[in-house]
């Protein structure tokens, strides 16, 4: 499908929020979901980039962004009124149970972006939610204050100690829900770098609590069709595309 | 019949080596999976053909990740044909695929020419398949694969045992990473091939500096897009004036113009392969715009088009 950009801010240093009006608008759309998009004009680069929805506001769907290499670079760029290419969405979102009454988030650094959905999903439903939002620096987390008063529990830390807690959030975390009473009724849900997530998976194991990890890959098509973004699982290779992006924690081998 | 005849529709038809097809477009193998996820996005009877994901004897883990890396112009994978095996192949997606009005061709490979055979036999014997490619190139498997395709005395061995094994028109697919291709198509040709298609990808690699690792995980792979095409347009080129069996050209077409100078080169059809990556749409408008430059050169049947340099 074909989308039109409604807007493309630099909401904080090299941290993009895009906004697109598909045409059409899919039908549904789960938080946890992705979409393929076509970073520049033509055939340069060649492929397209898979972002998580970050969040859907009136008939249009966001994007949260880092400007990391040429295609997101050439996605910065992109003005209002250009036209954009879009598939999705795509994939396996995060699963809700109906039981379910605590929900605990943990996004690394650019790993929130689909947590924004996941709260609006989550608040309809009257879960008590936290998110556990850690950055490297200050200026990565001060732009988020969106959420605040959506009815969530903030907690933040930085690398440099510069907001919130010094240290990974991870460890805050840990520290945090051993506090808790941990049942059947809590999840976790996580999204940020490779280390974290198997540190997260870790947690919940020890805990015996379930959780879920949304996780990134390089992709080709996006589709299921290339296999080039597998993952290694409990039950053999996965395509993050299709089976995933978000995955039992249990079911990945982190090696 | 007068002049009128120009405006009527031209016919698009193309006969593979004893596989007629409505249009000479296929998806190429390995970039279409078993066609349930395409058929999520358009009519799969549309398609001349579909090339389905390489099939062994056996199913295949694949390799580790990371498999896939973006190039200038083309991108580099190296999979390691992951895949259901023969079997399950013929149980679970081959009555699917049925469903649709379109060539079903499958492409295989074996570890050895036993395997090879054993394969193309159990593809013989059920119900649905309209022709076989032999992967006789692949560059990511260590055993098999792209070791038959760049030696003739091995080529002719592997065309000669599925032949043997097989009544199934036979299309063997070439290797680019050889010195001399036409020594290739020969050998294949004078072993009984039916068609021959090209080409597979080209022997690549990525590094990155700051990890002073290879990118892929498999450190080679295989090199695809329109960073290749100018030397699939050359091999077909060769290649169609060294044998008489039809050829489907293949190598980073991405639109209509690409696909019709590969006719053009001597193809009778064409595969598409990355370019269902970037767009999954791009088979539909290649067949369209096939149509368009037929009619606007006045060509009525594909016998026009092919090898009219």
């Amino acid at each position: 499908m074909t989308s039109e950009v409604i807007e493309n801010r630099e909401v904080a240093g090299g941290i993009f929020r895009l906004t697109l009006a598909p045409d059409p608008f899919p039908a549904t759309v789960a938080p946890g979901q992705f979409v393929m998009v076509r970073t520049a004009e033509g055939m340069d680069p060649i492929l397209s980039r898979a972002f998580s929805i970050h969040d859907v506001v009136d008939r249009k769907i966001r994007i949260l962004y880092r400007v990391v290499g040429r295609g997101t670079g050439c996605l910065s760029k992109r003005k209002k009124r250009d036209g954009i290419g879009l598939i999705g969405p795509l994939g396996r979102g995060f699963t809700i149970p109906k039981t379910m009454k605590t929900a605990w988030l943990v996004a690394g650094g650019i790993g929130v972006a689909p947590f924004q959905l996941m709260i609006r999903a989550l608040r309809s439903r009257k879960i008590h939610t936290t998110l556990f939002f850690g950055a490297r620096t200050a200026e990565e987390l001060a732009w988020y204050r969106d959420l605040e008063g959506q009815g969530v529990s903030l907690v933040v830390s930085t690398d440099d100690g510069s907001l919130g807690e010094k240290g990974k959030i991870v460890d805050v975390f840990r520290k945090q829900i051993l506090q808790y009473q941990v049942d059947q009724t809590c999840r976790v849900y996580a999204c940020g770098p490779r280390p974290m997530l198997s540190a997260a998976a870790r947690l919940c194991r020890d805990l015996k609590v379930q959780g879920e990890v949304s996780l990134e890959s390089e992709m080709a098509c996006g589709l299921g069709t290339c296999m080039g973004c597998v993952v290694l699982t409990s039950t053999g290779y996965q395509r993050v595309c299709r089976e995933g992006p978000v995955f039992p924690a249990d079911s990945i081998l982190w090696e | 019949m007068n002049k009128r005849t120009s405006f009527s529709t031209p016919d698009l038809a193309v006969n593979i080596g004893g596989i007629r097809m409505k249009n000479p477009v296929i998806t190429a193998s390995g970039t279409f999976g078993y066609g349930e996820e395409m058929s999520e996005l358009y009519d799969l009877s549309s398609l001349g053909g579909i090339m389905v994901k390489g099939l062994s004897l056996s199913p295949q883990p694949g390799n580790p990740p990371p498999r896939i890396c973006e190039t200038p112009a083309g991108m580099l994978n190296a999979i390691g044909l992951q895949n259901i095996g023969v079997r399950v192949f013929i149980e679970e997606k081959l009555p699917m695929l049925r469903r649709w009005d379109t060539r079903i061709i499958a492409n295989i490979y074996g570890h050895d020419c036993g395997e090879y055979a054993e394969v193309a036999r159990c593809l013989n014997d059920a119900e649905g398949v309209d022709g076989i490619e032999l992967n006789i190139s692949c560059p990511n498997v260590k055993k098999g694969g792209m070791a038959f395709g760049t030696d003739p005395v091995e080529t002719r061995k592997v065309v000669k045992a599925v032949r043997r094994a097989c009544r199934l028109p036979l299309i063997v697919k070439l290797s680019p990473n050889v010195t001399d291709i036409t020594e290739f198509a020969r050998a294949a040709e004078g072993e009984g091939a039916d068609a021959i298609s090209l080409i597979n990808t080209l022997l690549g690699m990525a590094i990155d500096i700051h990890l002073r690792k290879p990118i892929l995980a498999n450190i080679m792979g295989g090199l695809s897009g329109p960073a290749i095409r100018p030397v699939a347009l050359r091999m077909v080129y060769q290649v169609a004036r060294s044998v008489k069996v039809p050829l489907i050209g293949m190598g980073g077409i991405m639109n209509a113009e690409d696909a019709v100078s590969f006719l053009l080169a001597g193809a009778s059809a064409v595969a598409i392969g990355t370019a269902n990556f970037v767009d999954p749409m791009t088979p539909l408008k290649v067949i369209h715009g096939i149509r368009d430059y037929m009619i606007q050169y006045d060509m009525t049947s594909m016998q026009d088009l092919i090898g009219a340099l």
